[in-house]
């Protein structure tokens, strides 16, 4: 059984006093390596743990730029990190960690006739679309975590959201990259045609044998990419090589986009901004269950619509128990779809729901429906964004984990998917609800894994194994939008096969030889079952306390697991927390 | 952290630990995680846990006794509140406090009322709670209609005024009201430090000294929006399966709430004018503002409610000299700008004290509470000159 995160001492590297001492020497910013900030950093909202050699908070790319140098003379390894919300365990590590979400959070520039912005890497997600939206632009990948999640995280992850129906996910939308590398290289790259490439290997130096390997993997393995790469709508997993290919440009930005931190630190992006609709309808469909819905995703497809979520009716069980509001809002069914159209006119906007809920009446067993005003459908939204996670804590029930939070399938096979991973689950016993991107065949949830005993801890393992089997067997991704980190990382040679995963290992030597940024992600990548923040030897202090915490069992300790690493204190647009937070940005 | 405490493998301090505590320095105990985390942690509570262990070998700050007892100054003061002022205001005398309470020098602080709200009661024939019921005998059950209001720490010494407005909102409403003569306080200021064996004691008393009442069934309508919260939470979660606790959560309820549910001989009298509202942040957490909004706007007045989150005093951390600065930033997010860009006739409607001190001290502006804005839509319906609410500085 490989190492839980506790069996891993916490002071690992040798020099950590003297790499301390340089980058306060050599950094504005902020340099922490008390133990305090470490624990802080130690966990993302995944199933893992990893004590951080120390926290740097840059202020400008200068500190980033000396922290990488000081990193690179006593060899120590580098993580950047944005609001730390990554499922997949991208965000911990033994490294120093770079913290881009306190000072590097500006809106460098927008155009709006262009359709671009060019931001810092710690840059809210909500921050940049709150200001292109007032040029009726937006940036169309939006993950649940919008008010929170960083831009430089979102290209780290290759992450997506509801309207990746709209505009794609956000390797679709990245158009350059300033970076940084761990020997301390910087360059800007972004797609690149024959004569530039030409130039950059004549003028050779660092670049030019980066750039001249990139030349090499895209010719030595174009057949195999373009063999095996499945073509669905949320392929995430593994590195963008299909990107190097001339059908799509030798586009190196868009290649290290969900590299998840291993191969280069962005510094600055410019990414593309798409037109927003100005007016949003929102339908809700109820079917007998989310099986009957997932068959119905190629019909409602014929819409067009610019947003195509589903969940199980178990979840509004859930919630229905907790006293959640608005649950009355829903349709009767025990699986629901969210469809949302977008047109500039709302008229027109309405007439797009309207079109469908006609269309559906004229189907045999129709869904039930309701159309939204604007206001409701804020509140439906809320239930699609939080609703999962807060159902995952129903008192009495197990807790539920990240771990097959994110396969994704073409949609047309979503069904059946679906059902076969349910049938899976249900040999193991396990509990776990759908949600997510049903438009796009990307499914989440969060499963009753037993994280907190060996044999648990092998069910889990032997369980993500067989699921990879099964998603493979669909033509799936293992990753859809989430990212492999560690959760998926060892099994993509399933997905890929030996080929393409020598393939991904060059790629990351290309940029990364010393293997310092975010070691033992998607590459050569920790087992899932390595540094759980659980684990079969996680025996918290469990103190005699004052209140009695009848929610929690009793326990304090079982209060303090509430913290799943969600992020949502973090975020700045409305409601009251946190408000210290807001006002210092210091969680 | 509180993860990585119980672990001790990074921070190694379990409840001692300096790192844990740093990190909590800055949460206001807001309550607003409890409802907007996705898995409701509860920092507020959290945090009072942590500090009742790390402060079990150590001295509390002295200002954490000035402030978590702050129930049993008030009243020692009230016996002379003119020369309590005084002393307040003196300028040797309320410097040297502030220096050795650590405070910060531009919060001003409050002035005691020249009588308490229970003083008055007592004076002006309110009943008791002991007292027997009009012609009823002593055991009898709670007649209908009767209700404890909750002569609250704050709207008993400092503003009298408020819980005067809502005795009258009360009885116009046709609704029998008592008033404790009893020295009662929910003790909230005490979770702010941690001090949980005085809050467990002030709870009891509680429950005791009204235990009859609750027994009956007797709703207590309290006017503080902190103080309502430690009965519909801290209460329960320090002495769960004590039914008595569970049966005075469930008779516990602000003004809005007891107006909206409980109040058949209740009409709201109407206002109209414009009102911008501003809840307390354990309102919007715990209750939920909707029966203050809906009666708001039964009353039809044009209601503007603010999404403004936090105001920033909190109690006793805007008046710590450390965090005033936090807690001025926090204001000045949404809440200060909004109410100095607000015209004069506009009505500013908060419940809480701290939030009314905060909006006063920053803005200059004189917040309302509920009760007030509802005693003076009903002087203004039956064109009776409004006692003038006149404020005590």
């Amino acid at each position: 059984m490989p190492l839980s995160s506790h069996a891993k001492p916490v002071d690992t590297f040798a020099r950590a006093s003297e790499l301390e001492a340089e980058l306060k020497r050599t950094v504005r910013g902020e340099v922490r390596f008390d133990r305090g900030s470490r624990a802080l950093y130690a966990t993302d909202g995944s199933n893992y743990r990893q004590v951080p050699i120390g926290l740097v908070i840059p202020r400008d790319a200068g500190d980033v730029i000396a922290a990488v140098a000081a990193c690179k003379k006593y060899g120590a390894p580098i993580l950047p990190r944005g609001a730390g919300t990554s499922l997949a365990g991208q965000c911990c590590n033994i490294a120093v960690v770079l913290d881009f979400t306190k000072y590097m959070n500006q809106i460098l520039e927008i155009d709006p006739d262009r359709k671009f912005a060019r931001v810092q890497p710690g840059v809210v997600l909500d921050t940049l679309r709150d200001r292109a939206e007032k040029h009726q632009l937006t940036f169309a990948p939006d993950p649940s975590t919008h008010n929170r999640c960083t831009v430089g995280g979102m290209i780290g992850n290759n992450s997506c959201g509801t309207h990746s129906l709209l505009g794609g996910k956000t390797v679709d939308n990245v158009e350059e990259l300033s970076i940084l590398l761990s020997d301390g290289t910087q360059m800007t790259v972004g797609v690149t045609s024959d004569a530039e490439l030409d130039g950059i290997l004549r003028a050779g130096g660092r670049r030019g044998e980066i750039y001249s390997k990139l030349r090499n993997i895209r010719d030595a393995y174009a057949p195999e990419i373009r063999a095996r790469f499945p073509q669905i709508p949320r392929r995430v997993s593994g590195f963008n090589l299909d990107e190097l290919l001339p059908e799509r440009g030798f586009h190196v930005a868009r290649a290290l986009v969900g590299t998840e931190g291993t191969c280069a630190i962005v510094l600055e992006a410019k990414v593309k901004l798409i037109h927003s609709p100005q007016h949003r309808s929102l339908v809700a469909l109820g079917y007998r269950d989310a099986f009957e819905a997932a068959d119905h995703v190629m019909e409602i497809l014929e819409f067009q619509p610019i947003g195509l979520e589903g969940f199980e009716g178990s979840i509004i069980d859930a919630l229905r128990k907790r006293r959640a509001p608005n649950l009355d809002l829903l349709p009767e069914g025990g699986g629901f779809l969210l469809v949302e159209f977008g047109a500039d006119d709302g008229t027109e906007a309405r007439q797009l729901s309207a079109r469908l809920i006609d269309r559906l009446k004229k189907v045999p067993h129709p869904p039930s429906s309701r159309t939204y005003t604007n206001a409701e459908a804020g509140a439906v939204w809320q239930i699609r964004e939080s609703g999962p996670r807060a159902a995952a804590f129903a008192p009495g029930a197990p807790a539920e984990w990240e771990g097959w939070d994110d396969a994704a399938v073409a949609p047309e096979k979503l069904g059946a998917y679906l059902r076969d991973i349910r049938k899976l689950m249900d040999e193991y016993d396990y509990k776990g609800a759908f949600y997510g991107h049903f438009g796009h065949g990307c499914i989440h949830m969060r499963v009753s894994f037993d994280l907190e005993s060996e044999k648990g801890i092998r069910n889990y393992a032997q369980f993500v194994d067989r699921a990879a089997d099964l998603v493979v067997s669909y033509g799936g991704s293992l990753s859809g939008e989430h990212g492999d980190g560690q959760s998926r990382g060892a099994l993509l040679p399933k997905m890929f096969g030996p080929e393409l995963t020598k393939a991904f290992a060059e790629f990351k030597a290309a940029w990364d030889p010393e293997n310092r940024l975010n070691p033992h992600k998607v590459v050569d990548a920790y087992l899932p079952t390595e540094n759980l923040r659980l684990g079969a030897d996680y025996k918290p202090l469990d103190p005699h306390t004052h209140f009695r915490f009848p929610e929690d069992d009793g326990s304090f300790a079982k209060a303090s697991l509430r913290c799943l690493g969600l992020g949502a204190c973090r975020k700045q647009d409305a409601g009251t927390m946190c408000p210290s937070y807001m006002v210092t940005l210091e969680e | 952290m509180l993860f990585e405490m119980l672990q001790g493998e990074v921070t190694r301090g379990g409840w001692n630990d300096e790192h844990v505590k740093k990190s909590l320095d800055l949460c206001l105990s807001c309550k607003a995680c409890k409802s907007e985390c996705p898995a409701n942690v509860d920092m507020a509570t959290y945090k009072a846990e942590f500090l009742a262990h790390f402060y079990e070998s150590r001295w509390r700050p002295l200002r954490a006794y000035a402030f978590g007892m702050v129930d049993k100054w008030l009243r020692l003061a009230s016996i002379a509140p003119g020369l309590a002022n005084f002393a307040n205001r003196a300028p040797v005398l309320s410097h040297l406090m502030r220096h050795v309470l650590a405070l910060a020098p531009e919060r001003k602080m409050p002035s005691l009322a020249p009588q308490s709200f229970q003083r008055w009661a007592r004076r002006n024939g309110v009943p008791g709670v002991d007292d027997p019921a009009q012609g009823a005998a002593p055991s009898a059950p709670a007649a209908h209609g009767e209700v404890i209001l909750w002569a609250d720490t704050f709207n008993n010494y400092l503003h009298p005024e408020t819980s005067r407005a809502a005795l009258q909102v009360l009885q116009a409403a046709g609704v029998h009201v008592r008033v404790p003569r009893q020295h009662l306080c929910c003790g909230r200021p005490l979770y702010d430090f941690g001090m949980l064996d005085e809050a467990k004691d002030y709870l009891i008393n509680i429950l005791e000294t009204l235990r009859e009442p609750i027994d009956a069934g007797v709703p207590i309508v309290v006017l503080e929006p902190s103080c309502a919260s430690v009965f519909r939470d801290e209460l329960c979660n320090l002495l769960p399966g004590h039914s008595r606790a569970a049966r005075l959560r469930d008779q516990v309820f602000l003004l809005s709430e007891f107006l909206e549910h409980h109040a058949p001989g209740f009409e709201p009298p109407r206002l109209s004018r414009k009102v911008l509202l501003h809840g307390h942040c354990h309102h919007k957490a715990l209750m939920k503002m909707n029966d203050e909004e809906s009666l708001l706007r039964k009353m039809g007045v044009e209601l503007h409610s603010l999404d403004s989150g936090c105001c920033g005093m909190a109690g006793p951390f805007g008046f710590e000299k450390e965090k005033y600065a936090v807690s001025q930033a926090i204001g000045e997010r949404m809440l200060l700008p909004a109410v100095r860009q607000t015209l004069s006739e506009t009505l500013i409607v908060s419940d809480g004290f701290s939030c009314r001190e905060q909006i006063l001290q920053s803005t200059g502006r004189q917040a309302l509470h509920l009760a007030e804005v509802l005693r003076l839509a009903a002087a203004t319906e039956h064109s009776v000159p409004e006692p003038s609410a006149s404020p005590s500085f």
